[in-house]
């Protein structure tokens, strides 16, 4: 990240290259159009060149940089007017996509997120589907609690607790030493 | 409530502000709490973040169509075109044949031909420099250009953006004036609560130092001050227009200020920082 800091486009262009299958997954997952979803990843990389100087590594990693510009914009953009016009009510609610076999198969690319991306599909599948479910709608809809509340039909007071429940039960399953 | 219910409470609070589904009460309840929180809670809070990241490789990882890196890559390197080399070639003359059996004929003729191409030779050398010399002009002018563009691009961007608040059925005007750190700096919010967005213009403040940001705030009457979000710029100006996306907030009836402070890189939940700018609405 220092180099693309100091212009260098080569070192943008390995950033693209190890980080555009996993930054695109989770665009199309977030707005389920793959053409809005290239729009929306080239915005993220532009962006990101742009605002390099704004990255300061003793705040987080690169990974953690990138991937909420990208959750945040792909969110933005499904609550534009156009998006949410062209957009069928029923559609945005799914369920984790939980595939073993994506397509971190690239040794110089993705080995890194392979393993941790087993690690997370393995713990969310330990979880009961309800809890998966108002974690997904969370993190992929952006939707707060209370329109958790409104869309899933269940009370406010179930969806807190099972977003509690989710997240602590992934963070000893990911996280046990801490 | 006991200390477990507490711990219970701060964990479900955790849970729905790392993933930015509370309400904006429950946003600051939270963040009142974490100022007090144990160094377990804290870590519980790290963790959570860190589960939220975790959470995109859920997602099934897939590529996208070459040309995204092609625009990416032509955006970022301003997409700086080739000069046409062909329009330089020299074409290169017709053969002179020499007719074997015009020995004589040739010796004469290759004089005045020598003549001829050291003349030519020299000419078209002058044209060629000459033409290098255009091209490297023009390069410049085409540099020159794109950097316009790129500025004009984000200026129309800024415009935009300003014109979607001025667009609101009711717009709120709040002038901040300098204080002492800058006096001489002020600025303005244009605000529309209907659309929970604003432009800020931020003039004759000092660019912040590399570890800092400005943070602006909305203070309501009686409630803590309520963080709009981070501004950064590199060189002063009195044109600095930033778009507000954290103003989601209802204006109080009684009063409603405004305030810039300088504050660590990122922004922080509650100010700390020397305050920049102050302003109340009218």
């Amino acid at each position: 990240m220092q180099r693309i800091q100091n212009g260098d486009t080569t070192a943008m262009k390995l950033l693209y290259n190890k980080y555009k299958n996993l930054l695109f997954g989770l665009i199309v997952s977030i707005l389920k159009n793959r053409e809005e979803a290239e729009d929306c990843l080239q915005e993220v990389f532009i962006q990101s060149w742009e605002k390099a100087d704004q990255f300061d590594a003793s705040r987080g990693k690169v990974y953690t940089f990138l991937v909420t510009m990208a959750r945040n914009k792909a969110i933005d953009r499904t609550r534009s007017r156009a998006f949410k016009d062209s957009e069928k009510e029923d559609h945005i609610i799914n369920d984790f996509t939980l595939t073993l076999e994506g397509e971190f198969n690239n040794p110089h690319e993705d080995m890194e997120f392979a393993e941790r991306a087993k690690m997370v599909r393995n713990a969310l599948n330990q979880l009961s589907e309800k809890e998966r479910k108002v974690l997904y709608v969370s993190y992929f809809n952006g939707m707060s609690q209370s329109e958790i509340s409104d869309k899933l039909e269940i009370p406010l007071g179930t969806v807190k607790y099972r977003m509690r429940q989710g997240m602590i039960k992934l963070r000893d399953m990911l996280l046990p030493d801490n | 409530m006991t200390n477990e219910e507490q711990h219970n409470d701060f964990e479900a609070l955790c849970a729905g502000y790392v993933l930015d589904a509370l309400t904006d009460k429950e946003n600051r309840q939270f963040e009142e709490m974490l100022r007090d929180a144990t160094p377990e809670q804290i870590q519980l809070f790290e963790d959570m973040m860190e589960i939220r990241d975790e959470l995109a490789l859920a997602s099934e990882p897939t590529s996208p169509s070459l040309k995204v890196e092609e625009n990416i890559m032509a955006a970022i390197t301003g997409e700086k075109k080739k000069p046409q080399s062909d329009e330089l070639e020299v074409k290169a003359g017709s053969a002179n044949i020499i007719p074997i059996w015009a020995y004589q004929a040739v010796a004469a003729i290759l004089l005045i031909a020598s003549l001829t191409f050291v003349y030519i030779t020299f000419d078209l050398s002058e044209t060629v420099d000459t033409q290098d010399s255009q091209i490297t002009d023009l390069s410049e002018t085409v540099d020159s250009q794109q950097s316009q563009i790129s500025e004009l691009q984000s200026q129309l961007n800024r415009q935009e953006q300003l014109l979607t608040v001025l667009s609101g059925r009711e717009i709120t005007l709040v002038n901040m004036n300098g204080l002492d750190p800058s006096p001489e700096g002020y600025g303005k919010i244009l605000w529309d609560p209907d659309q929970g967005e604003a432009v800020l213009q931020l003039a004759n403040l000092p660019a912040p130092p590399q570890d800092k940001d400005y943070q602006l705030w909305l203070i309501k009457a009686g409630q803590n001050p309520i963080s709009a979000g981070v501004f950064n710029f590199e060189r002063p100006s009195t044109d600095l227009f930033f778009r507000v996306e954290q103003l989601n907030e209802e204006p109080s009836e009684e009063s409603n200020t405004f305030a810039v402070t300088l504050e660590p890189k990122g922004g922080v939940p509650q100010p700390t920082g020397d305050m920049f700018l102050l302003g109340e609405q009218q």
